[in-house]
């Protein structure tokens, strides 16, 4: 799972930026690095993310 | 350029070493790459032992034809899904790599690149979407690129076509040349900042209408809104299309072509006998007049051919063209997203969509496309939703004919019971399997300008495989019901279950024949009721029986080679309940 993650762009030391989020606990959709990705709100609860600045962008330390 | 499928090809000695192997991340361009470098003749393959399916056809190198294989889309080359795991498979074969990376998205594209280049393989890198590049504000230093990687890196943008021949003389160069010297393992992401850092800037990028559109498309409110418009314009579109080939194409070519042959044919074997029934079909009364009928007479040569080409031929390429359309503007991803909540609740991903979507048009690709899943218990879950509650386009186009007359509502009511089934069932399917389900994990491409040339060849790649799979089912479906009818045991059903549907269901016994009948043609089926002189009522209750029960024979077998004897006895079990449950409880509400 964290490889996979990886190789899509999302590592730890990155920022991300959440573009939408779907009501009642469904995907959130997040860019990083330039990539569009659809996570399972489980996954998401997974990716910590760090410092957020008021640009709703942020360091990450992702954790699986 | 032109080239022909090469399955088995003997002329190469060693062809592993000689084949052009695409390898690159998913939505990338690759199949645009593809079809630039092979033109037409393309095949579509498994990888042996999967369901994975990649493309393959042959471009002529250095004088001499050797094959192209479209490797499946991967991030990393550990397997961490069924088509990432053929990618490597693939890979470990041997042949010339060439790489193509998204010029717009370097930095995630380039991390495959360098995991490739730590094994000894002979590779070019096709840096695509080079045009997108400057329209984003994104400057990409190629030369210094492809002396970081130690391989040629060639810009391309292959919707236009520009760049593919110098990628080709790369090919060519690299193919005759020695494997170059593997990059030293070291940290990945760590050189993947370096290069990005020395070859990459970055401009201010403006918000354009690509931004704007992605936005309403992702957000919950006017995404959910926008993407309710998207699926009744494909509906809109493919029944229009479908409609229209086959009253001023298919029907006219049949009557005034194909009507004599048959008739000539008929009289030549002496208007009756097996061989004739089994050929021409027997002959049906239409308002009064003992005639040959395309749709009822079930011979090979009439309702056979008719039903593949006059019936369901014209709305599957629709279909099809229309999907191919979302796919490649980069659509359905977002459709998996939004509706990924929804179809949790069924057991299921967004992405099982797909499928069901395209199982509007007809069940048979439906239940083939349950393949993009990615774990058994999907595909089951997937293929019975779709045999069990999704009517293809003929059945509901006769529920349109027959129930209209009496009022629109009646339509709906068949629809919303329809509905409710199917969320009942799904719910049954997800409590009941202990799978686990994986969650989403998938990416949103931009939007792109579709290649009308990877279109077209797309559509003729699937519309090859529908004729492969549905021609031989349908000609064995029509020789089997015409052999049941010949032993009278349609008569019997009709005697034995007939009684069980005026007690259970409160419908006259004569639908017990059309519920058997259905089981072959479910347009035929509903036909059969047409004379009965059933209640709007009746015709509800008989409707919705008709599209739970078994799926056409076509869907049954494919059914059956997709999940295997045993999940298609327990999709039939579940069927089979599900519409005694549906049917008794209408009886008792409505």
């Amino acid at each position: 799972m964290r490889a996979r993650l990886e190789n899509m762009g999302l590592r730890p030391g990155k920022s991300v930026t959440k573009l939408s989020s779907m009501p009642s606990g469904g995907p959130i959709m997040v860019e990083c690095g330039g990539t569009r990705v659809a996570l399972g709100r489980g996954i998401a609860q997974h990716v910590r993310v760090r410092g957020a600045s008021q640009r709703s962008e942020s360091g990450t330390d992702r954790d699986e | 350029m032109a080239g022909t499928g090469i399955g088995g090809d003997t002329e190469l000695a060693t062809p592993d070493d000689t084949r052009v192997l695409l390898v690159g991340n998913p939505n990338v361009g690759k199949s645009v790459v593809f079809s630039r470098l092979t033109g037409v003749g393309t095949m579509c393959s498994n990888y042996p032992g999967t369901t994975v399916e990649f493309l393959e056809g042959s471009m002529r190198l250095a004088g001499e034809r050797v094959p192209v294989i479209d490797v499946p889309g991967t991030y990393g080359l550990a397997a961490t899904c069924p088509a990432e795991d053929v990618a490597c498979r693939i890979l470990d074969d041997g042949g010339v790599i060439v790489n193509v990376i998204d010029a717009t998205n370097l930095e995630r594209n380039l991390a495959l690149t360098l995991q490739l280049r730590q094994r000894p393989l002979r590779m070019v890198v096709a840096l695509n979407l080079w045009d997108e590049t400057r329209h984003r504000g994104i400057h990409i230093d190629a030369e210094r690129l492809s002396e970081l990687l130690g391989v040629p890196v060639i810009p391309t943008s292959a919707v236009a076509g520009v760049g593919i021949r110098d990628l080709v003389e790369a090919i060519e160069h690299v193919a005759t040349s020695e494997t170059p010297e593997v990059l030293e393992p070291g940290d990945v992401w760590c050189r993947l900042g370096t290069i990005i850092e020395e070859v990459q800037q970055l401009e201010h990028r403006h918000h354009t209408w690509r931004d704007v559109l992605e936005d309403i498309t992702i957000k919950p409110v006017t995404g959910i809104l926008f993407g309710i418009l998207v699926l009744l314009a494909a509906f809109a579109m493919v029944r229009f299309f479908g409609e229209t080939v086959i009253a001023y194409v298919m029907e006219p070519l049949f009557e005034t072509l194909w009507r004599p042959v048959v008739t000539a044919l008929s009289e030549a074997l002496g208007g009756a006998g097996f061989i004739h029934d089994l050929l021409v079909g027997s002959y049906v009364l239409i308002d009064g007049v003992r005639t040959l009928d395309f749709v009822q007479s079930f011979g090979l040569l009439t309702t056979g051919l008719f039903v593949v080409f006059g019936m369901v031929m014209p709305y599957v390429t629709a279909f099809y063209f229309v999907l191919g359309l979302m796919e490649d503007v980069g659509y359905l991803p977002r459709l998996a997203l939004l509706l990924d909540r929804v179809m949790h609740r069924l057991g299921l991903h967004g992405y099982a969509v797909i499928p069901i979507l395209l199982a509007f048009g007809c069940n048979v690709p439906g239940i083939l496309a349950t393949r993009v899943l990615d774990t058994r218990r999907e595909r089951f879950i997937a293929a019975t939703l779709i045999s069990v509650g999704v009517p293809c386009a003929a059945l509901q186009a006769m529920i349109f004919a027959l129930l209209g007359p009496h009022g629109v509502q009646y339509v709906l009511l068949v629809y919303a019971i329809l509905v409710i089934v199917w969320f009942v069932l799904g719910t049954v399917l997800r409590l009941t399997s202990r799978d686990f389900l994986p969650e989403i994990i998938l990416e949103i491409p931009s939007y792109r300008r579709p290649s009308f040339r990877t279109l077209w060849q797309k559509l003729a790649m699937r519309l090859r495989g529908f004729f492969r799979e549905a021609v031989p089912v349908v000609f064995l479906g029509v020789v089997v019901i015409d052999l049941i009818y010949m032993t009278g045991a349609f008569d019997l059903i009709a005697r034995l279950a007939g009684p069980m549907m005026e007690t259970l269901f409160g419908l006259p016994p004569e639908t017990a024949l059309a519920i058997a009948v259905g089981f072959l043609r479910k347009d035929v089926a509903i036909g059969m009721l047409a004379p009965l002189d059933l209640s709007a009522i009746q015709l509800v209750k008989s409707s919705v029986m008709l599209a739970l029960t078994f799926p056409c024979i076509a869907t049954y077998a494919v059914m059956l080679r997709e999940l295997g004897w045993l999940d298609t006895l327990k999709a039939t079990g579940l069927m089979l309940t599900i519409a005694l449950v549906a049917g008794v409880a209408m009886n008792l509400v409505l």
